[in-house]
């Protein structure tokens, strides 16, 4: 209840935060890969909105939300994904979304910057720092990059899960996302 | 002795059949054990161990076919009918056959499965089909069946060495025993 009543205030207050200069257009893929037994295992996220207030010239005044309906989460399995539902993974029941707010947006090098901000997944919020690739102009844009998350820190695989033996702690999470300016 | 003689079997060929029966013994249970477990890290484990030994099971078997190639087996007792031994030609046939198929099947539900794996945990095997649930439904029935044709065919094998060795008193059953001395050596 008190995941649900989180979940609900960070919907409210990421709607008025993301001016969503930038959003997510078709194309756009998020893809996490964890492992099973030592061997790497894909899975994709199908359902997520990205809303980005960015000038690449000016990042320090830009603003990142993303929310990703976990209901979307496909390891092309139907036995795997029924396991994520499972309140010992994502509980979906109780929290079918996780939502990233930034805090802060600094530029690495020309075109690549690194975002930190409070990821809230399954009812625990915890500061994560993405660094990603910005190619654009105008209109369109591409973002791109890669982070890794453990994923105890949120609880994701509790109980005998959570450690190493059979599903790995690290998941590494890859996005590319097509985006265009929304007025 | 390693090889075999005309009355006897060699200890290669005696090693390859006690390993082979504790190991099918053992990855029957274990498969039937992992299948029936909840799901659990332990769970997971099991497979990781039941796909590695199948795999093991198929190698032994295959280098046992070869060894037996180079090794004619001793000569049947005396005594046992022509219909008897084409019977127990074809039996052991099958049971040769059987030690392939149940591997393979098992291999057959793993490929078509998305579950990923390593022979334990460190060789990766080929995935050779893309991930298909009905067919590996199918395939995990054939496996069912293949090990029922399996146990029922080693329990002829049991109940024939323990009638060659009770009932026609020969020594049939005693001359496969580890560690015994051929008598007629």
């Amino acid at each position: 209840m008190r995941g649900c009543l989180l979940s609900s205030i960070f919907v409210i207050l990421s709607l008025p935060v993301c001016a969503a200069e930038w959003h997510a257009t078709d194309g756009s893929e998020f893809f996490f890969t964890t492992t099973f037994e030592g061997v790497p295992t894909p899975g994709e996220f199908r359902k997520f909105d990205v809303y980005f207030d960015f000038d690449p010239d000016d990042p320090g005044a830009g603003e990142l939300c993303v929310r990703v309906d976990l209901n979307g989460a496909d390891m092309g399995d139907p036995d795997m994904n029924a396991v994520l539902f499972d309140p010992a993974w994502f509980d979906l029941e109780q929290f079918s979304q996780a939502f990233f707010i930034s805090d802060e947006i600094k530029l690495l090098s020309p075109g690549q910057f690194l975002v930190v901000g409070k990821l809230n997944l399954k009812g625990t919020v915890q500061t994560v720092e993405v660094p990603f690739l910005w190619a654009g102009s105008g209109h369109e844009a591409m973002m791109r990059g890669e982070f890794v998350l453990q994923r105890i820190d949120f609880n994701v695989g509790s109980g005998e899960w959570a450690n190493d033996d059979a599903i790995g702690i690290d998941v590494v999470l890859r996005f590319t996302i097509q985006l265009v300016h929304g007025d | 002795m390693l090889g075999n003689s005309e009355h006897s079997w060699g200890s290669v060929a005696k090693f390859l059949h006690w390993l082979l029966a504790v190991l099918i013994l053992g990855q029957v249970s274990l498969g039937w054990i992992a299948a029936e477990a909840r799901l659990s890290p332990l769970k997971l484990d099991l497979f990781v161990w039941h796909k590695s030994i199948g795999v093991t099971i198929f190698l032994l078997v295959a280098l046992r076919l070869a060894w037996r190639s180079m090794n004619s087996p001793p000569v049947a007792p005396a005594g046992v009918a022509a219909w008897e031994k084409r019977l127990v030609q074809a039996a052991h046939g099958l049971l040769y056959v059987l030690m392939f198929a149940v591997p393979l099947s098992g291999w057959w539900v793993s490929d078509t499965s998305r579950i990923p794996f390593r022979l334990y945990w460190a060789v990766p095997v080929p995935d050779l089909m893309p991930p298909n649930a009905d067919l590996s439904e199918l395939a995990a029935d054939v496996h069912g069946v293949l090990i029922t044709l399996l146990l029922i065919v080693v329990g002829l094998h049991v109940l024939a060495a323990l009638r060659h060795h009770f009932l026609l008193r020969n020594d049939t059953l005693l001359r496969m025993l580890p560690f015994r001395q051929d008598s007629k050596a």
